[in-house]
């Protein structure tokens, strides 16, 4: 297959991943309202025999107002993801984009019980590149994270920049032998390492890896 | 008769109004927010039947049903789920679930399902030991 080839298929891969994962999400808050709505129901029964529980009725509608603002909220998400797509290139915050990742794919991330902590940028961190595929680069790290800390269920994201390089570190304490050594060695993986112009470093002592652009944008 | 039923789901406030609900109809009703914890509980008291949710953090619920599977055969496992394909309906049942419902699912249809589970669960109970009865007759009588 052509290298751009795989690249295609590997966006959509990423696309239907994300997709599915608010979908389902968003069936959970629906989950949760239908529920709601059958306990009006139930109450509405038992107001006819003249049980009505007002703490209750506040509490149906309070929890059915937490839905749909939590239902609103991944739809937001869905819908700036949708939009990452509109320009080939553009100037992108690595930093923002890590955390606009982070909140896409949280409920993904939330089934590997890992726990992320962001250390800040010092500065801006922004490099000319295409917003979805650096999306899709950036979770592919998250999840290689997340896989790899299994043992510790912490991973650590940090920012660096100097005049040279700028970069973003994935840290998790503790590390299998020879993770670092499948870490990004499939096809798809490569192809968006070439396509961001980016080189990843590998530190297998500090359990950690960087994706890093040269600083010449 | 009301059935003893395990709900399984990481979803707090589902799983806190689904057992309300349940409960107002009669069933007795367990709840647990993860597969692990729903193992543990199964070791404490005896189940009809599982409701349990499909995709939750940790172990998810192909693995929570073989796990269950393994331990309590007899236990009927009905799954719910936000998207159900083919695919994952066919590999739950072949893995032993009783049944499959997409979320949002009606809550009478869940206890219709729940009580059809429960009466396979004592059919197959029953010809169990319909089964070692004819054994222990048949080892006699020979």
């Amino acid at each position: 297959m052509k290298e751009n080839d795989i690249l295609t298929q590997e966006g959509f891969h990423f696309f239907g991943k994300m997709s599915a994962s608010a979908t389902h999400e968003i069936k959970n808050t629906l989950a949760i309202i239908n529920e709601n709505i059958g306990l009006m129901d139930d109450l509405s029964m038992m107001a006819q025999d003249g049980m009505l529980s007002i703490e209750q009725i506040n509490r149906v509608s309070k929890n059915i107002k937490n839905q749909v603002q939590r239902s609103n909220n991944i739809l937001q998400k869905l819908n700036k993801f949708s939009h990452s797509v509109d320009l080939s290139k553009q100037m992108a915050d690595v930093e923002t984009t890590v955390k606009f990742t982070l909140e896409l794919a949280s409920r993904l991330i939330e089934m590997y019980e890992v726990t992320i902590k962001i250390i800040p940028a010092p500065s801006h961190i922004g490099v000319n590149a295409n917003q979805f595929f650096l999306e899709n680069m950036i979770w592919k790290a998250v999840e290689a994270a997340c896989q790899g800390a299994h043992q510790e269920k912490k991973v650590t994201v940090s920012f660096k920049q100097d005049s040279e390089t700028l970069s973003v570190w994935f840290s998790m304490g503790s590390i299998d032998d020879g993770f670092m050594d499948n870490l990004f060695m499939a096809d798809e993986d490569k192809a968006l390492i070439e396509y961001l112009d980016i080189v990843v470093e590998k530190n297998q002592e500090n359990c950690s890896f960087g994706l890093v652009w040269s600083n010449r944008n | 008769m009301s059935e003893n039923v395990l709900l399984v789901d990481d979803e707090k406030d589902f799983l806190e109004i689904m057992a309300q609900r349940m409960e107002a109809r009669g069933f007795k009703i367990t709840t647990a927010e993860s597969a692990a914890q729903a193992l543990s509980v199964i070791d404490t008291k005896p189940f009809d039947a599982i409701v349990m949710d499909f995709q939750m953090p940790g172990m998810d619920g192909m693995e929570a049903l073989k796990a269950i599977k393994a331990k309590s055969p007899e236990l009927q496992i009905i799954l719910l789920t936000g998207y159900a394909t083919v695919e994952k309906t066919v590999e739950a049942i072949k893995a032993g679930a009783s049944d499959f419902l997409e979320k949002p699912a009606d809550i009478e249809v869940l206890a219709e399902k729940i009580k059809k589970a429960t009466a396979d669960k004592h059919l197959h109970i029953e010809k169990q030991t319909e089964e070692r009865v004819n054994d222990i007759l048949q080892r006699f009588g020979g």
